[in-house]
């Protein structure tokens, strides 16, 4: 699919120009057309898009401009969702968390658009990468009204998000991501988010299927991930200093892995010679043919400038290497 | 023949205006609030809680909670006004989508602040129903705490429960009945249970209900009761805790948790009828409070207040 030594990438997510939240505040209070929120979201879209080939990445989309929350986002396009208000994460922080209220009915494509139009605006020799959150993230954070068991819940959205991957196929996706930041919090139930994931990707032949886990205790989920049917895990790294590195040495890393070798939560960059270092963690793992490039997690909660300058390093760091290597 | 009563767990989700107000100002435990800041805030809590008590009157409940709109979560509020906690990182709550910060014993533990009295007394001018007041329960304070300071947790539980009986004593004298002590960690079966809750009731007269979730309450049913006048138990998620009910002897009070706080779906009014007819009919309890299972703040706000209003419903037909 590429063919140069360790291809860098972002996870998805990137900090959101002020003007963009705020079309948006203004859309809520109807002081906005839908129409309008578009043409800024394009924009946005353009901008982030130019933004991440300017840093010099190999594999990219448009920062997830058109998305406000991993979840919220998709359970408001499939009927049977309902919003009913926010609900406390901790502290003063809410969340949206939509609850199922009738059997989930496919809903129309969700996805596709967004791609189509980052395809369109980035350059031809980079590869467009499509997050999608997971069937189990989908369900470990809904209400669920109505069916009997979570499995249940879990398995229709595994269909559901399924099918839209198949269109985005169609549609000329190579590279699709499944975020499941809630695997490494249940791993008890790893078999059952393995089987949901397998059925996500069922009949898919995209090139490239990632899985991408954070705040993980991956030790927890250690080798079974390795039996689901994806190509590559990307996984977070470098905020908790490479903790868990040593535990995916113990059984041969038979996939490819997605090295999360920059830090989300801290606003302060790392040098060149840091990611360097880091990513040569990455290689007690796995060749380096299996080795990407990526940020922990996405980037939407950093400052702008860092983000940049953070992808920048990340960029150099795998040129310096991929030098040094060949 | 047993009274039936009506009441919420509490720890209401907190309504817009109080969650914006809150964000504004960079969250509540910030050590340098202006005056004017902490005014401001203290009015848009009164206002939250004028709201929250107003629901339960309306919907006829027989307890009345003072709402918990400051309490960031079970321990938060309390570890911040305790000498000798510093606040952390977050965690997971239980086996929970939520998190909290949690405290650390950095030094012995203090009543420094009051917390909760003041409230409580404002709470009690509003609310024509008496008032249920919440206290964090000793081995969940100690539990979810990070002790770096005690040799033994015997030590740390017994100043924790110096300040807890400071607590109640100060409540009895506010006139307060009941006081609803959210202890789910105790589900673990913890040495010295018995020593902890017995010497909490020995000190006052008014009625202590221990709350129990996010855990079977089987284990540690029988030590508890044996001393303690009330129990909560969460039966919306064990099923093993309608067995307790079925088969051993009752506390004078029983608290039952039939609402389900994490979920959205409200409860159909006959079938929750249903429930406690059959419950009535097994236990030998002085008073059951029909309520819902855990904290409030697991539902959006449109939800809750559906569900206080079916409770309300269900305790009519008693
Ligand atoms: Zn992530």
């Amino acid at each position: 699919m590429i063919d140069t030594l360790f291809p860098t990438t972002v996870i998805g997510s990137y900090p959101k120009p002020k003007w963009l939240n705020r079309v948006r505040e203004l859309n809520k209070e109807d002081k906005f057309s839908d129409k309008k929120l578009k043409e800024a979201e394009d924009d946005a879209a353009k901008i982030i898009i130019n933004e991440q080939e300017r840093a010099g990445l190999d594999v990219f989309n448009d920062g997830e401009m058109r998305r406000e929350e991993m979840v919220e986002f998709f359970a408001d396009k499939i009927p049977g969702y309902r919003f009913y208000g926010p609900v406390r994460v901790w502290g003063n922080n809410y969340f949206n968390k939509p609850s199922v209220v009738e059997e989930l009915r496919a809903p129309d494509p969700m996805l596709v658009d967004e791609f189509e139009f980052n395809r369109k605006f980035a350059s031809k020799d980079k590869i467009i990468k499509v997050p999608i959150t997971g069937p189990y993230t989908i369900a470990e954070w809904s209400f669920n009204e109505v069916y009997d068991t979570k499995k249940e819940l879990i398995f229709r959205l595994a269909e559901i998000i399924n099918e839209e991957i198949k269109r985005l196929e169609d549609a000329g996706a190579r590279c699709i991501q499944i975020d499941e930041p809630a695997l490494s919090t249940r791993p008890e139930e790893v078999e059952l988010v393995g089987n949901a994931i397998d059925e996500t990707v069922e009949g898919v032949n995209v090139d490239k299927t990632i899985l991408h886990a954070c705040y993980g205790k991956f030790s927890e989920i250690y080798p079974e991930i390795l039996d689901f049917d994806v190509d590559q895990f990307a996984l977070e790294f470098a905020n908790n200093n490479f903790k868990y590195i040593d535990a995916l040495k113990e059984y041969e890393f038979t996939k490819e892995l997605g090295l999360g070798c920059v830090d989300v939560h801290k606003s302060s960059v790392e040098s060149v010679k840091t990611i360097k270092e880091n990513i040569r963690r990455g290689l007690e793992v796995v060749n380096p043919e299996s080795l990407w490039i990526n940020p922990d997690c996405g980037l939407k909660l950093l400052p702008k400038s860092s983000s940049f300058k953070k992808l920048k390093n990340m960029v150099k760091a795998a040129q310096e290497l991929r030098e040094e290597n060949i | 023949m047993t009274d039936v009563k009506t009441n919420v767990s509490g720890f209401f989700p907190r309504p817009p205006y109080l969650r914006e107000k809150l964000k504004s100002i960079g969250g509540l435990q910030k050590e340098s609030m202006k005056e004017e800041t902490k005014k401001e805030i203290i009015d848009y809590v009164n206002r939250a809680r004028n709201e929250v008590i107003k629901l339960q009157n309306k919907a006829n409940l027989d307890y009345c909670s003072e709402g918990q709109l400051l309490w960031d979560d079970l321990l938060a509020y309390p570890a911040t006004k305790i000498n000798g906690f510093k606040m952390n990182g977050l965690i997971r709550y239980y086996n929970t989508n939520r998190f909290y910060r949690t405290p650390i014993i950095k030094n012995k533990l203090k009543l420094d602040n009051d917390f909760i009295i003041e409230d409580t007394k404002k709470a009690q001018n509003i609310s024509n129903l008496p008032i249920t007041t919440l206290l964090p329960g000793p081995f969940t304070l100690l539990d979810l705490s990070e002790n770096k300071y005690y040799d033994k947790s015997y030590d740390a539980i017994n100043d924790i429960k110096k300040i807890l009986i400071n607590k109640i004593t100060s409540l009895e004298d506010l006139g307060i009945e009941t006081i609803q002590i959210d202890d789910p960690s105790i589900t673990k079966n913890f040495d010295g249970i018995k020593r902890v809750h017995r010497d909490l009731k020995d000190k006052t007269d008014l009625t202590l209900i221990i709350n129990t979730y996010f855990g079977d309450a089987t284990p540690i049913f029988d030590e508890l009761n044996d001393i303690v006048d009330g129990i909560g138990l969460d039966l919306v998620n064990f099923e093993s805790n309608w067995e307790i009910l079925k088969n051993k002897k009752t506390p004078r009070v029983l608290k039952l948790g039939l609402f389900d706080s994490k979920n959205t779906r409200v409860e159909r009014k006959k079938k929750v009828v249903r429930e406690v007819e059959n419950i009535l009919e097994f236990i030998d309890s002085e008073e059951i409070i029909i309520s819902t299972n855990l904290n409030l703040d697991f539902l959006p706000w449109p939800v809750m207040e559906k569900k206080i209003e079916t409770i309300g419903l269900v305790g009519e037909e008693f």
